[in-house]
């Protein structure tokens, strides 16, 4: 038992010490790799206008639930794959 | 919601709120019709209910671009619709509304075809956490490098504030990056590529998604959860026979990923 | 309450800052961008933690006044106003020591819903009562004064048995806080409900006047009616400009801010209507 604590130690010991290493060295660049995007305007915002189109001055009025007739037309076509259900 | 009948005059604030409010989110617009002044009363109420939805819908689409590509613009509006009704904001923060978006797509029967739908929508909220969650200061390695290597086992490593991570069977991070384009997807997406595990995090002010491996991303998971660096290092050795735990050291140091540590007790 | 040791507003024009302007603005600097003297914010969106919008707002504080104005407190609501959502508000206001606080003479919020949108009171005695005391409420929490808007709106309660500009000078003396004067929300709810546009502002009191807001709206023919919807998505309308003048000859130049939340444009054209308001607010 103590000398896998002992092994354990020295394991988490020389692997923290050879990645501070080669961290600080800079030199072999980590694996991981992130994907980086930037967007300044990407959340929601809050305001303190009317919406142009909320006066339709028609039948049409928003947050009625229609029947759903609407499909999915988005770039989501072409995503394929086996686990991909048929549209009911 | 209930129907409320009042006397004409009686009607307190609180009654007209609550009347007004089953006006914009359920059509209910009879019992407060009555108490608005003037001829055209419906189309007049009907400009705060549109507005309501315009807007909501707004803050929904800057929230989940993604989600708003993959079905296309008139699609996204009606099931924003229905979110809103079924979901509408009990906080006036938009900056992260659409919290339930991955439990409401899963339900929803007219997507239920793209069942990776929920996830792109709980990628899209988490980078939103990211991109509004705390700032971090930075760290310095060097404070590091002065603690006695027998030290190391005990550290307990703090991890940027803004991180977020989740798992998914579908390849949602491709997705994403597909559809981070004004103009759509180019590629072709297979969803059999099968899972990716992704931490989601801040530095200074761009959100970086980082794809990690099963192994990885448990360790991240256990550091992030508090575990010693010992004790994490020895349940990953007992878990994953072939994990790295200096390569996985090393991701996280040179990639600036803590952002403090202390020691156990 | 008195607000003199937080860096006043100057009586020039401000206009709405937007994210889509963060970079010009940091880059332009206050000298080439002389015609804007000042930045108003909805402090709703940087309630967030960290990330970009307090990395460009902290920027911009430090070479202009800042006024936050709030849409999402709901001062009229009936169910008392939300603990947390102030604290929000006064975690802000510790950040950015704005010059200005300000909010609406309006609901947002029922049953626990938050509407997002600035919906009209019935002006009452009840309603007087509950607004006063939410304002009461915020000024003492935040421990200054504030500014409070007069609305526009689309509808009137048959239950109002106040006039507006009377329910808003008791909200003011019963409270002594200040009064936001939106010259566009006049002429649109003037125009949407037949009322006298200078009627309304002459009874207005200048001392309690600190700031002005100007905005475009647009007009929306239906039912052989035309309709004013306050989007704030166009040019000031000349009609609005020469209300706006009407108001500084009896009120005096005050601090004037050009809101601008929908189309947004560039920078330039939100400068030249600020432009077009510091020359009014000059030509005493």
């Amino acid at each position: 038992m103590t000398k896998n604590l002992k092994s354990k130690s020295l394991l988490v010991a020389s692997a923290m010490a050879a990645a501070l290493t080669l961290s600080a060295a800079g030199a072999a660049q980590a694996k991981g790799k992130a994907e980086k995007c930037y967007g300044i305007v990407k959340a929601g915002q809050n305001d303190c206008a009317t919406a142009t189109t909320s006066c339709a001055g028609t039948a049409t009025k928003d947050g009625q639930s229609d029947s759903w007739i609407y499909v999915p037309k988005g770039t989501c076509a072409k995503i394929i794959g086996s686990s991909l259900k048929s549209g009911k | 919601m209930r129907k409320k009948v009042w006397v004409r005059g009686m009607a307190t604030l609180f009654d007209i709120q609550e009347a007004f409010l089953s006006a914009i989110l359920d059509s209910q617009n009879d019992v407060i019709a009555d108490e608005i002044l003037g001829h055209v009363v419906q189309e007049r109420l009907n400009i705060y209910r549109n507005n309501t939805f315009i807007t909501l819908r707004q803050a929904l689409s800057q929230n989940f671009p993604v989600l708003c590509r993959l079905v296309g613009q008139q699609f996204f509006d009606h099931m924003a619709g229905e979110y809103i009704q079924k979901n509408p904001p009990t906080t006036p923060l938009l900056m992260t509304y659409g919290v339930k978006m991955p439990e409401f797509l899963a339900d929803f029967e007219a997507v239920g075809s793209l069942p990776y739908l929920a996830d792109v929508a709980r990628l899209e909220h988490l980078w939103n956490m990211s991109f509004n969650g705390s700032d971090t200061a930075g760290f310095d390695l060097e404070t590091l490098n002065r603690i006695e290597p027998d030290k190391f086992e005990d550290i307990i490593f703090k991890c940027l504030p803004n991180m977020q991570l989740m798992s998914s069977i579908y390849p949602v991070l491709d997705i994403w990056l597909a559809n981070q384009a004004e103009e759509g997807a180019s590629r072709n997406i297979n969803l059999d590529k099968g899972p990716c595990h992704l931490a989601i995090f801040r530095k200074a002010q761009e959100v970086e998604i980082m794809a990690l491996d099963l192994a990885g991303y448990s360790f991240f998971g256990l550091l992030g959860a508090g575990k010693t660096l010992g004790a994490a290092a020895e349940q990953m050795a007992g878990e994953y026979p072939n994990f790295n735990l200096q390569e996985a050291l090393q991701n996280i140091l040179q990639n600036n990923l803590i952002v403090d540590f202390e020691f156990a007790e | 309450m008195d607000n003199n040791h937080f860096d006043p507003i100057p009586s020039n024009a401000g206009v709405g800052l937007k994210p889509q302007h963060y970079e010009e603005i940091l880059s332009l600097g206050p000298d080439a961008n002389h015609q804007i003297g000042w930045f108003e914010v909805h402090t709703e969106n940087y309630m967030g933690a960290g990330g970009p919008p307090h990395y460009y707002l902290e920027k911009i504080r430090q070479d202009y006044p800042l006024s936050l104005h709030g849409v999402g407190l709901s001062l009229g609501t009936a169910e008392g106003l939300k603990p947390d959502h102030l604290r929000r508000i006064k975690n802000v206001v510790d950040r950015y020591q704005p010059a200005l606080v300000s909010e609406h003479i309006s609901w947002s919020i029922a049953n626990g819903v938050y509407l997002n949108d600035l919906i009209p009171l019935p002006y009452t005695a009840e309603t007087l009562q509950i607004t006063c005391e939410h304002i009461d409420h915020m000024q003492n929490f935040l421990g200054r004064q504030i500014l409070v808007e007069n609305p526009s709106s689309y509808l009137l309660f048959k239950s109002s048995n106040m006039e507006e500009p009377d329910f808003i000078n008791e909200i003011l003396s019963n409270t002594g806080c200040g009064l936001l004067l939106d010259v566009n929300n006049i002429y649109v709810s003037c125009q949407n409900h037949g009322w006298d546009a200078r009627n309304y502002i002459s009874k207005l009191k200048p001392e309690t006047v600190g700031e002005i807001h100007l905005a475009g709206h647009s007009v929306k023919e239906w039912r052989g009616q035309s309709l004013r919807i306050d989007d704030h998505g166009s040019h000031v309308c000349d009609e609005v400009w020469a209300l706006y003048e009407y108001t500084l000859s009896l009120m005096g130049p005050k601090p004037t801010l050009i809101e601008w939340d929908n189309n947004i444009p560039a920078l330039i054209t939100l400068s030249q209507e600020a432009e077009r308001a510091n020359i009014l607010l000059n030509s005493d």
